[in-house]
């Protein structure tokens, strides 16, 4: 047995700040039964007072009812304990009831779970303060705090709230539940214990009705890009098309593709209108030809004679005196019946003398022709004729207008009639000359050689191959004067053709004129193939290079000039009536 | 000495937001000086024995203050206004020997003394407020008349014991005149501003 130990004052706690209660603990009770008993004093008072309330707050306690509560003074509180060997006292506790104030937990928490406009789900904590306690009118200003955790977790998350009474909680997981406590303190106080715990589950529906959110506005907007898409590309086609607009395929008029696949290469540019080009080079020589046709004598005979002898100057002079000379149409017909009557007269001494002329011409006329031996004797024939007889210009004026005037009636006519007649003739002529002697039939030969090359070569070809012609004319004569003699009856038409044709040949020509006085009838029977074979080829030549298109074009252009042209023609045809009673009354005679 | 009060830059602002300033005011020197008494006795009083012998009484218990909610729901407005000026005013001049008392006080921390000067400076604010206050609340209130101090002699005494005791129990009132004054505020507040329902 001892007496009592020292006992120990626990804590000062106050609710309000206008109740408060002491604990303490007690010490060894020495084995005997103790009495405890608390004594407080208060700042600046010197009674000293004990507990007034040993039960309200359990064993070892004293509760301070607001009458004996006073705040902002100082309690000295002390306990005693007492038992028979003796007593001991606590060490004093020096307490500010401002100071101990511990609230209890807050009341009426309830849970709720909301959505904002967006559909974004939130925790919505609500509480109320501690009964106890007077926050109305202003005794107490609180401060909050919540702490909630889901199920599963370990740890709290604690939120401090300040003075409000409620709290929205955010990114929470749904499906999870949450527990929810909370708890305050007064301004200079201590926290309260934390309140009763609640639970909430949040409810997955909020993430269906958002999945199925999403998956509308996917669907949508799946359409929507279909239909822009769709757009886009009907669009695209017309913007391309106005862009780039399609290419035409060449269309070629008149164009056949199967002429250049079967390779008719005139065809096709017959059919393109190709062969508009090379008739207008036609045209141009046409009209060329034309104009020589129309011009004066002068103008016909100067091509001729550049084009068989060129380098030879003295040929042109002679032309010239013949223009003027055929003003005299009276002494035509005079001359005319001259030449019926010497052929009759000497036909045999005018053969010998051309015999012996040929071996002096081959050595002249060698380098300016082809044919030496043909061409020599036929030039030095002319010469010497015109020597001796001065009358061959007046002939030479005579005959030109015949064979100009000729021409263009011919030409003015049927071409195909004037062509039958002039072969029929050349025909006559080729048999003629197979009959002649050994030389005679040489000479025929090259002559034969010569017409088939006029057929086959161009219009130029032609008229450069009529020289050998000419100076094939001597040989030609002495044939004629064997055959005049059978023939002179049926050959008097040839004769009017051999004067036409011989003024506007070649100088040359006058020449045999001049053996014609003496040998005159000879050189007009012979000559009369010569003119024949001319006169067909130039018929031909016109015929090709005058299309009807063009032969109508130039009828328009030239109406007066054929008009002209008619009435010489008549009126030439007149003279050669007059010329045939002539000749017929000569040969009676 | 009495300040001159200037109320032109009161004119434009709301009793409730007075108020509010005021409160924050008092509840943030209310804590500083809880600190200070503590710091002061943990490092200068290690006997309590000091309380338990000289217990003594601040100079502004004879304003005779409301000490329960019952009391204050008693007083009038203006009355209990008229209270907190007193108090904040009571404190005026035994702050500023407190700062010179705790300056020259070797071994104290600095830290005590900056928080004895942020006190007050914070009051001479607070006493504007509250000024400003009683004003819009009653126009033509006069103030109450303050408890002067006369505890300079001990807390400037040469003796270590006498000084630290005179230097505890001046803080300790300190602590406890300004967290009344927060009190009475805030309980101002709810009954003019919201009508007893805060």
């Amino acid at each position: 047995q001892s007496p009592p130990g020292k006992p120990e004052i626990h804590k000062c706690r106050s609710p309000d700040k206008e109740t408060f209660t002491c604990w303490w603990n007690p010490g060894s009770d020495g084995g005997l039964p103790t009495n405890y008993s608390l004594t407080y004093s208060k700042e600046g008072e010197k009674n000293t007072y004990e507990c007034p309330d040993y039960k309200t707050s359990g064993p070892n306690s004293c509760f301070f009812s607001k009458q004996y509560t006073s705040i902002w003074k100082i309690y000295i509180i002390t306990v005693n304990a007492t038992n028979e060997m003796g007593s001991s006292t606590s060490d004093p506790l020096y307490v500010d009831v401002t100071y101990i104030v511990e609230p209890e937990p807050p009341r009426n928490l309830t849970l709720e779970v909301k959505q904002l406009k967006d559909k974004k789900t939130y925790l919505w904590v609500k509480w109320l303060p501690p009964t106890i306690t007077d926050v109305k009118t202003g005794w107490f200003t609180m401060e909050y705090e919540i702490r909630l955790k889901s199920e599963e977790a370990d740890e709290w998350e604690i939120h401090f709230t300040g003075h409000q009474t409620q709290f929205k909680v955010f990114d929470l997981y749904p499906g999870q539940k949450y527990l929810v406590q909370t708890r305050c303190k007064p301004d200079h106080g201590y926290w309260s214990r934390w309140g009763q715990e609640k639970s909430i589950e949040i409810p997955n529906d909020f993430t269906l009705k958002d999945t199925t959110v999403w998956i509308i506005v996917a669907v949508l907007s799946a359409v929507i890009c279909l239909i822009m898409v769709w757009a886009v590309a009907l669009k695209g086609y017309s913007m391309m098309t106005c862009i780039f607009p399609p290419v035409p395929g060449p269309k070629i008029k008149g164009f056949d593709t199967h002429l250049l696949e079967k390779g008719k290469s005139e065809e096709l540019l017959s059919a393109l209108g190709c062969q508009d080009f090379p008739p207008t080079s036609d045209c141009e020589d046409l009209l060329v030809e034309f104009l020589e046709v129309d011009d004066n004598e002068d103008e016909r005979l100067m091509p001729s004679h550049s084009k068989e002898y060129p380098g030879q100057g003295v040929k042109p002079t002679h032309l010239d005196p013949d223009s003027d000379s055929g003003h005299g149409s009276y002494d035509s017909h005079s001359l005319l019946s001259e030449k019926c009557e010497e052929p009759q007269a000497y036909p045999p001494a005018f053969h010998i003398p051309e015999i012996t002329e040929k071996p002096e011409n081959p050595e002249a006329n060698i380098p300016p022709t082809p044919n030496p031996q043909n061409n020599t004797p036929n030039c030095h024939t002319d010469t010497s004729k015109s020597t001796t007889w001065p009358l061959p210009p007046g002939q030479h004026t005579r005959r030109s207008p015949y064979h100009s005037i000729a021409d263009v009636c011919k030409l003015a006519g049927s071409p195909g009639d004037t062509l039958d007649s002039f072969l029929d003739k050349a025909e006559e002529n080729v048999l003629k000359l197979s009959e002649d002697a050994g030389e005679e039939e040489v000479a025929v030969q090259e002559g034969a050689k010569s017409f088939p090359s006029d057929k086959q070569n161009t219009s130029w070809p032609p008229l450069q191959e009529k020289g050998p012609i000419v100076y094939a004319k001597p040989p030609d004569y002495v044939e004629i004067h064997k055959v005049n003699k059978d023939g002179v009856l049926s050959l008097l038409p040839k004769q009017r053709e051999n004067h036409q044709t011989e003024n506007p040949g070649v100088p040359e020509t006058s020449k045999e004129y001049a053996k014609v006085s003496g040998v005159t009838d000879n050189n007009i029977l012979v000559l009369v193939p010569d003119s024949r074979a001319q006169n067909t080829a130039l018929l031909e030549e016109s015929a090709k290079k005058v299309p009807p298109s063009l032969e109508q074009n130039q009828s328009e252009k030239d109406l007066a000039s054929f008009t002209a042209t008619s009435s010489n023609c008549r009126l030439q045809l007149g003279r050669l009536d007059y010329l045939d009673p002539t000749c017929f009354m000569h040969s009676f005679h | 000495m009495p300040m001159c009060f200037d109320m032109e830059g009161y004119n434009e602002i709301t009793i409730e937001e007075l108020f509010d300033s005021a409160i924050f005011m008092a509840q943030y020197i209310s804590n500083l000086t809880t600190q200070m008494s503590e710091e002061f006795d943990a490092n200068f009083v290690h006997s309590l024995g000091y309380k338990a012998r000289n217990s003594s009484n601040c100079h502004t218990t004879s304003l005779a203050t409301p000490a329960s909610t019952e009391q204050i729901q008693q007083t009038q407005s203006d009355v209990l206004l008229k209270m907190v000026i007193s108090i904040s005013r009571a404190w005026y001049h035994p702050l500023k020997q407190l700062v010179r008392a705790l300056a020259t006080l070797e071994g104290a921390c600095k830290t005590i003394l900056l928080k004895v000067i942020e006190v007050k400076e914070t009051n001479q604010e607070i006493l504007g407020e509250l000024k400003a206050i009683l004003i819009r609340v009653h126009p033509g209130a006069e103030e109450n008349v303050y408890a002067a101090w006369m505890g300079l002699a001990d807390v400037k005494s040469a003796d270590d014991n006498t000084r630290y005791f005179a230097l505890s129990n001046i803080l300790h009132c300190l602590d406890s005149d300004t967290n009344k004054v927060a009190t009475y505020l805030e309980a101002l507040k709810c009954r003019i501003i919201h009508h007893n329902n805060c």
